[in-house]
């Protein structure tokens, strides 16, 4: 096991637990708004993990640029949508509101 | 790797399950979609990456965006409509009459599966082994990977009609939405103005998405003549950037216009066009001329993609919608908000309010009358 695959070993696992983090709260927090926090914020934090520990087996710069152009898409598509799905669930709880008080 | 082979397995039937039994519809697309994606995943583990590919691509991602913009036109009209009713729910000699036949169903497919088990079990070995076959005649089909070669040389038939049955459904689709639209304008409307005004960052993170995917979708079709790729998987990604268009609210198929029309049958022409002129000089049809098949391919290949992906698009966005059942609409408002005024407020004033007085005051001045 040379350095470089306990560097991979590394990075993969702390990229997995992240994921498993975020997991857990979207199954354990209470409501739409911190379910997308947990999900959003821990798993592409994870998902930067794994490609950092996955760049070294890669043999040619082209594959190191796809898997990082990957990652980039991922967190902006996964941004993106968060803030699509809190917009719609502020908008809705706020109509909401203004039924209960009428 | 058996392990993960083993999960994804598993996975796949209980995503399966979870599909048909969720009570939520949401849920159950939800499921669906995941179902393609480990679907996908297994294809790959299996050696398959063009049918990866294709299930990802069409399986998970254009069905999943089809159900879910199904299920919110049924919300829309739940809300309209008060979903409580009891009448709705069929009776219970027609629920026996239901599981019956589904029994019935299910007890003859079951038996046309094992006898077609039994059958392949009991045929001896084919003689050929195809993927040899193909192999070997490779050389004169004009494009290096095999997939490509039987999908547009060997068994270009097959694909000539499915491409045909695509256009079937789309002109079929649209000839709905315009019956629909002819016979209440005000569907129409309706779906014109149903899109309000796109955040500001989903519009600029489609801008920075189309170019992408469109250039995907040019190189998977590329590809496809060497490498797994091809014309149905660059023309979902066509779809799916008209999709994503469409919510930055830039719409290429909104009207059913000339231009959309022959875009909609450009694949099915060409291809046509190339399969039906070798018998001008006596050949049979769909035979390419010698050295032209690798061009041709392309060319089919090109048109094929530009039509997919207008025909998946436009069976999103000129999918008919759904006209609420008369019946249904009237009786509920009757039965519903006008019942309840009826027996609640209306009538507690009835039997309290005025009832009180009229044993009380009253009662009261005819006692003063009697003294």
């Amino acid at each position: 096991m040379t350095l470089l695959n306990i560097f991979q070993t590394l990075f993969i696992t702390i990229g997995c637990l992240f994921f498993l983090i975020g997991t857990i709260g979207l199954l354990r927090f209470p409501d739409v708004l911190t379910r997308i926090h947990a999900l959003t914020k821990a798993d592409n934090l994870g998902l930067g993990f794994i490609v950092i520990g996955l760049i070294p087996s890669m043999s040619t710069a082209a594959d190191i640029a796809k898997l990082i152009v990957c990652w980039v898409l991922i967190l902006a598509a996964s941004s993106v949508s968060a803030f699509l799905v809190a917009n719609q669930h502020i908008k809705k709880s706020k109509e909401f509101k203004d039924h209960d008080v009428v | 790797m058996m392990w993960f082979d083993l999960a994804l397995g598993l996975g796949l039937i209980i995503a399966a399950i979870g599909v048909f039994r969720s009570e939520d519809l949401f849920r159950a697309v939800v499921l669906f979609v995941t179902f393609g994606i480990l679907l996908a995943l297994t294809w790959l583990r299996l050696q398959a990456p063009d049918l990866a590919l294709a299930e990802a691509a069409i399986g998970a991602g254009i069905t999943g965006v089809l159900l879910l913009d199904t299920l919110g036109v049924f919300r829309q009209h739940e809300q309209d409509i008060n979903p409580r009713s009891s009448s709705q729910l069929p009776d219970i000699s027609r629920q026996w009459a239901a599981n019956v036949l589904a029994l019935i169903a299910c007890i003859s497919a079951a038996g046309l599966l094992a006898w077609s088990l039994f059958n392949t079990l009991k045929m001896p070995a084919p003689h050929h082994n195809l993927v040899t076959v193909v192999e070997a005649n490779i050389a004169d089909s004009g494009v290096s990977h095999g997939i490509t070669a039987v999908l547009l040389n060997f068994r270009s038939y097959d694909t000539l009609l499915e491409v045909a049955v695509l256009l079937v459904a789309i002109v079929i689709g649209i000839g709905l939405r315009e019956r629909v639209t002819t016979s209440a304008n005000a569907t129409s409307d309706e779906g014109q103005s149903k899109l309000s005004e796109p955040p500001a960052l989903l519009t600029s993170l489609v801008r920075l998405l189309l170019p992408l995917l469109l250039i995907t979708a040019i190189f998977v079709l590329w590809a496809g003549s060497t490498r797994p790729g091809g014309a149905f998987q660059a023309g979902a990604l066509i779809a799916a950037a008209g999709v994503l268009a469409r919510l930055g609210q830039i719409d290429i198929a909104a009207r059913v216009t000339t231009m959309l029309r022959l875009g909609l049958t450009l694949g099915v022409f060409i291809f046509l066009i190339v399969a039906v002129s070798p018998m001008l000089t006596g050949k049979p049809f769909l035979t390419y001329p010698a050295g032209w098949e690798g061009t041709l391919i392309l060319l089919i290949e090109f048109m094929l993609t530009i039509s997919i992906g207008l025909i998946l698009l436009s069976l999103f966005i000129q999918a008919p919608r759904p006209r609420i059942p008369a019946p249904v609409r009237n009786a509920i408002p009757a039965t519903g908000p006008n019942a309840i005024p009826a027996t609640g407020p209306n009538a507690i004033p009835a039997t309290g309010r005025n009832a009180i007085p009229a044993t009380g005051p009253n009662a009261e001045t005819n006692k003063g009358g009697d003294q």
